[in-house]
């Protein structure tokens, strides 16, 4: 992750001048403009069943209550539930950013969230989560969508 | 120009015509990208699930690529619209102060991918990712209670 000092910036005229009238050039190019791979198969296949979670916490709405991870330590006990989820580091994300993501979707108070963000970003992956295959699954595709690395393991692994 | 301030419940902040013709074209080729379905800055957007299991991540995927991807649309979508208000400050509301947080990050990572392409050598291109984590990084500054 990056920590970005607070500075005021404005995108300068003569460099949003200079992205916007590249010769023949869009900002970023496309597929079709050459030099890129194809992404995997697996994006042509059909959805499959629908799947039911609920949407992210904005940042208005109130904070899930801390009883979600004694939830989640008597579910492990009840089913024995092995599966953890795993944030991984990247080169892009803010760590602000991370630590809003861990606040905003699980709720986790600010300390816990910052210690989880650091754990990312200095042993390069944290477990964030535990819980059935299922609830980890929903887990991963949210931290896709807030733009993070994530994947699931049973929990020994 | 400075950063967002607080506005009613929501945030604020006036951008040039310069920046906001760069942000709604950052933001088109977003979306065309996603459209267009292949591309390799889509595999850093709908990441693998399973790491050591090819199968089971084949399996995920197929179930929640199509779905994510089109998630992926709505924060794009979002900024373009909050954006064609004209001149004078641009009003986010609460609800949608999240979405420009996942659209400025998904715009940041596929520039990203650009690099890396690029051998990692194109000022301008590192130059727009570096405005965009500022505008992302004062934003978050001025959400936070």
């Amino acid at each position: 992750m990056t920590a970005l000092r607070g500075r005021v910036r404005d995108l300068e005229g003569a460099l949003a001048d200079e992205l916007l009238r590249r010769p023949g050039r869009r900002i970023f190019a496309a597929a079709e403009d050459g030099g890129v791979t194809p992404s995997s198969p697996a994006c042509a296949r059909p959805a499959g069943p629908s799947w039911c979670s609920g949407a992210p916490a904005l940042w208005m709405s109130e904070p899930m209550p801390d009883t979600l991870e004694e939830r989640a330590t008597s579910e492990e006990l009840r089913l024995g539930s092995p599966w953890v989820l795993i944030v991984w580091d990247d080169p892009v994300n803010l760590m602000t950013y991370v630590t809003w993501v861990f606040r905003t979707y699980f709720g986790f108070p600010r300390p816990e969230a910052e210690r989880l963000m650091l754990l990312v970003h200095n042993e390069g992956k944290a477990v964030v989560a535990t819980g059935t295959r299922e609830e980890m699954e929903r887990h991963v595709e949210a931290m896709h969508r807030y733009g993070l690395l994530a994947t699931l393991s049973p929990a020994e692994s | 120009m400075s950063g967002f301030v607080r506005s009613g419940d929501g945030v604020e902040r006036t951008f040039s015509a310069e920046e906001r013709e760069v942000l709604q074209t950052l933001c088109r080729e977003f979306l065309a990208l996603l459209a267009a379905g292949e591309d390799s800055a889509l595999d850093r957007l709908l990441p693998d699930a399973y790491p050591d299991d090819p199968d089971a991540s084949a399996e995920y995927a197929g179930y929640t690529r199509i779905r994510l991807a089109r998630a992926k649309t709505e924060p794009a979508e979002s900024i373009l619209v909050d954006l064609g208000g004209g001149a004078g400050p641009t009003r986010l509301a609460p609800a949608r102060i999240e979405l420009w947080l996942r659209g400025l990050t998904d715009l940041r990572l596929v520039l990203h991918e650009r690099l890396e392409e690029a051998g990692g050598r194109d000022p301008m291109l590192e130059e727009l990712s570096d405005w965009l984590g500022w505008l992302l990084s004062d934003l978050l500054e001025t959400i936070e209670p």
